[in-house]
């Protein structure tokens, strides 16, 4: 699981807060994700194939998905809608948008970002793939970017 | 056709009707009036007469005839009789009879009657009278040219006048009145002048009471209209008919009053029209002479007609109205396929997607510097905005702006190169003071002898272990001068040490002398440069020279290397370094190879950090560099990784593709000697790091003069470990 797969997601997320939201974020320590937690808030799925393949997934909670796609549209939104769901697809989609110019090189394709929300998912990562989950924190919440990849 | 207003037309036909209905009414009645008092003065006059007849008559039947004949005479003095007479039969005035005077008076014995004279019957031919003797009833002649009337009653010989007249005849006489008509006519005339005068006056009430309810209702609206229309018709449309009468004229008024706010509307628009095209005009010739390329793209990503001269000529494109936006940047279809659709993507996202700000998606604009080969063949670089026209909340067009960067990007460029210049020169000074100048004098020193080794050989680059010696050098110096920051002595080498590798690789052919006489001049031009720098700086050198300058500078590079490299390739390491000497023999002649061995173990033998996670690995890896005394006077230098161990199988997959190795099954020592063997790294992977193909072969050359030997151990996934086993008699010769 080269870095070199993984920062351009890692790069274009920080982009997207830094530049575009005025929102610092500071990533944590990596760490091995050890069992799949039971996940809740919002979730974006990146998908990878080619050479690669694996998935991008970034998870929110939910109190960090409303204020984030209230800050993005200038509105204040309260509850966990559509709204909240399609900004969330906007702004991971500009994060694939961006990591993809950087992944050209490797033969990577991306797919474009699912979204999905509950109170009790799992995802379910490819088999026998260490998945590597970098925490982040901003003044708006917590949220988190996960990360398995194989190289064929 | 003379134009008659209808107001006279109107009092003209009033005028006539009434004139004619007045006339007619006056004359009527006039004529009744007269004719009516005509009839009763002519009864009246007849009942007269009659009763005159009657009691003349009785008079003269009494006897008493004078009586009779001053009633007469009495009546005679009356205005109005204009005659009064009675005669005989046979036309003769009666009592003017001297006969029947005689015989009366005789008969009376009285002398009753005078002689009155006698008129000679011109009676006779009188019409009247003839009609009277012929028919014995009255008879009545009105004379209306004299306004006289006659009556001419006749004298019948009745029963009591036979008495004194005999009884011979049967009329005795006739009465002739002539009646004067004059009063009546004239009261008749003044009536008529009174009644004139009266229908005359009706007349004229009518007239004007007609007139004037004509005037309010129908022609003074008509009028009214017809003044707002000529106004109209001069071009103030501000006016409106006030008519509120509910009738024809009302509604005609109500129709005028649409028609005109209906051409106030479309003066309106025309005006309206006239400004837009006023705008368009303006803007028009804003596009044609601004300097700066603007288009707008409609929502099918195609070029509207506005855009600007600019563009034309920037682009040398003409006709750019209608043209897919794709096609005008990317004209060659064949081979910009993929990245018209990059950019068809792009637009989609600009026009559709309303959540994100413009910044953000500005970020994927592929434009943002573009190089753009034109149909002249020349290049230019754009650099372009993109901005959303919205209307009712969608977005209508897109607004493109180009700015022509090609200057702006060449003087960027080279000032970029000074400031490399100029920074490397910096960094020079920068390491020259922090490491003193002695690095540097040695630097200068060993550089000065790979040239003139190259120098010298340049004709005998035929052979093999000559050119690879060559290769070897320049690769080393390279490495160095990356080390002590020389840039620009680096990239040189670089160029060098690739000719050497092209070389190398096309055995045989000749080498080409020229370039590399060249190369090897800026080569001892980029020299010279620096040595003139340390010249400047020896003065400033910290004098404190230590006891083992050359062992705390070999560490101090160690370490400097292992940060550089860290940085560079974003892994954590961690050097540990230990040495059973003081003083390491033989220093300068081992270094060089432990530097190709840290720098390989921390490009290829360490993985990045999030590998290392995934293998749950510590973040920072480990490198440990030893030193230690061997026994029978050897050296073992030992360069040990914590990284993921050697791969062999890639490591046969290399050496098949640069033939370093035949197809075929291969043990993992043949594979692990290929490591050494020069031209390794195929060309393809060269990075200025490891450099291409050298470090390992550097190193078992390095041994291989020394006499010392080269051992590795590896694990997949958990390390490598090289050591080089040298004599120390070799070390410490000189």
């Amino acid at each position: 699981m080269k870095a070199k797969f993984i920062n351009p997601f890692i790069n274009a997320a920080q982009r997207l807060f830094k530049e575009y939201m005025e929102l610092d974020v500071h990533a944590g320590k990596p760490y091995l994700l050890g069992d799949p937690q039971n996940l809740e808030g919002v979730s974006a799925i990146i998908g990878l194939a080619g050479d690669t393949t694996g998935a991008v997934v970034l998870t929110f909670t939910r109190e960090t998905a409303i204020a984030m796609v209230s800050r993005l549209e200038g509105k204040t939104y309260v509850a966990l809608g559509a709204e909240i769901l399609d900004g969330v697809g906007e702004m991971v989609n500009i994060i694939a948008g961006n990591a993809k110019k950087d992944l050209l090189e490797y033969k990577i394709v991306i797919s474009l970002p699912g979204i999905i929300t509950g109170h009790d998912y799992k995802i379910n990562w490819p088999q026998g793939i260490p998945v590597i989950s970098i925490p982040y924190e901003s003044e708006l919440g917590s949220f988190a970017i996960n990360v398995s990849i194989k190289e064929e | 056709m003379r134009f008659r207003s209808i107001q006279v037309k109107i009092v003209s036909v009033l005028l006539a009707v009434l004139t004619v209905g007045v006339s007619f009414s006056i004359s009527f009645s006039l004529r009744n009036q007269q004719k009516n008092l005509i009839e009763a003065s002519q009864q009246t006059l007849a009942l007269n007469t009659q009763v005159l007849n009657h009691t003349i008559n009785n008079i003269m039947l009494s006897g008493e005839a004078p009586l009779a004949n001053r009633t007469m005479n009495d009546l005679r003095n009356m205005p109005e009789f204009l005659e009064y007479e009675i005669y005989r039969r046979d036309g003769t005035i009666a009592f003017s009879d001297y006969e029947t005077l005689d015989f009366v008076n005789r008969f009376q014995d009285r002398f009753m009657f005078e002689q009155t004279p006698r008129i000679d019957g011109t009676m006779l031919e009188d019409q009247g009278f003839k009609e009277v003797l012929k028919f014995s009833t009255p008879y009545v002649f009105l004379d209306e040219g004299a306004q006289e009337m006659e009556y001419y009653f006749p004298i019948l010989n009745y029963a009591d006048c036979r008495s004194c007249h005999g009884d011979d005849h049967f009329i005795r006489g006739i009465s002739h009145f002539r009646i004067s008509l004059a009063d009546i006519y004239a009261k008749v005339g003044a009536a008529r002048q009174t009644l004139s005068l009266f229908f005359l006056v009706i007349g004229l009430l009518i007239f004007a009471g007609i007139t004037l309810v004509l005037r309010r209702i129908i022609i003074a609206p008509i009028l009214g209209i017809g003044s707002i229309v000529s106004r109209v018709g001069e071009g103030d449309l501000e006016v409106s008919v006030d008519l509120r009468q509910r009738d024809e004229l009302g509604v005609l008024a109500g129709r005028i009053n649409d028609m005109i706010r209906g051409l106030k509307a479309s003066k309106e628009l025309e005006l309206e029209n006239t400004r837009i095209e006023a705008r368009l005009d303006e803007s028009r010739k804003y596009l044609d002479n601004i300097n700066e390329g603007l288009l707008l793209l409609d929502r099918d990503f195609r070029i509207t007609s506005e855009y600007s001269a600019f563009l034309t000529s920037l682009f040398e494109q003409k006709d750019l109205g209608g043209k897919p936006f794709p096609e005008f940047i990317y004209p060659d279809e064949e081979e910009s396929q993929e990245a018209r659709e990059e950019m068809e993507g792009f637009l989609r996202i600009m026009f559709n997607n309303s959540t994100a700000a413009l910044s953000m998606i500005m970020d994927i604009n592929p434009l943002a510097e573009k190089e753009i080969i034109l149909p002249s063949g020349r290049k230019i670089i754009v650099s372009t905005a993109f901005q959303r026209i919205m209307e009712d909340g969608e977005v209508r067009n897109l607004m493109v702006l180009f700015q022509d960067m090609t200057g702006i990007i060449e003087s960027r460029e080279a000032l970029e190169a000074e400031r490399q210049i100029h920074e490397s020169e910096l960094e020079q000074i920068a390491a020259i003071l922090k490491l003193g100048p002695r690095i540097f004098e040695e630097f200068v020193a060993s550089a000065r002898e790979v040239f003139h080794y190259i120098r010298e050989n340049r004709e005998n680059f035929g052979r093999q272990e000559i050119l690879n010696k060559a290769f070897r050098d320049t690769h080393s110096l390279k490495g160095t001068a990356r080390y002590l920051k020389f840039n620009v002595m680096e990239q040189l080498a670089h160029r060098m040490e690739s000719d050497f590798a092209a070389l190398r690789d096309n055995a045989g052919s000749d080498p080409p002398l020229p370039e590399l006489d060249e190369r090897l001049e800026s080569l001892e031009e980029e020299l010279k440069s620096i040595d003139g720098i340390i010249e400047r700086f020896r003065q400033f050198s910290r004098g404190g020279e230590s006891e083992a300058p050359e062992m705390d500078i070999f560490r101090l590079r160690l370490e400097e290397m292992c940060d550089d490299l860290s940085r560079e390739l974003e892994k954590e390491v961690r050097l540990d370094f230990h040495s059973d000497w003081d003083r390491l023999p033989g220093l300068p002649r081992v270094q060089s190879s432990v530097f190709h061995l840290l720098r390989n173990a921390m490009d290829h033998g360490i993985e990045d950090s999030f590998e290392r996670l995934a293998a749950g690995k510590e973040e920072t890896a480990r490198l440990s560099l030893s030193f230690r005394k061997e026994e029978g006077d050897m050296m073992l230098v030992e360069l040990k990784d914590d990284g993921r161990g050697l791969d062999f199988l890639a490591l046969e997959q290399r050496a098949l593709e640069t033939g370093l190795l035949k197809p075929g099954k291969h043990f993992p020592s043949q594979i692990l000697k290929t490591l050494f063997m020069p031209g390794f790294s195929s060309r393809d992977q060269a990075d200025s790091i490891s450099g291409r193909g050298v470090g390992l072969d550097a190193v078992r050359a390095d041994m291989q003069a020394l006499g010392g030997k080269i051992n590795v151990k590896t694990a997949k996934g958990r390390g490598t470990s090289f050591s080089l086993l040298i004599p120390l008699a070799s070390l410490e010769a000189e």
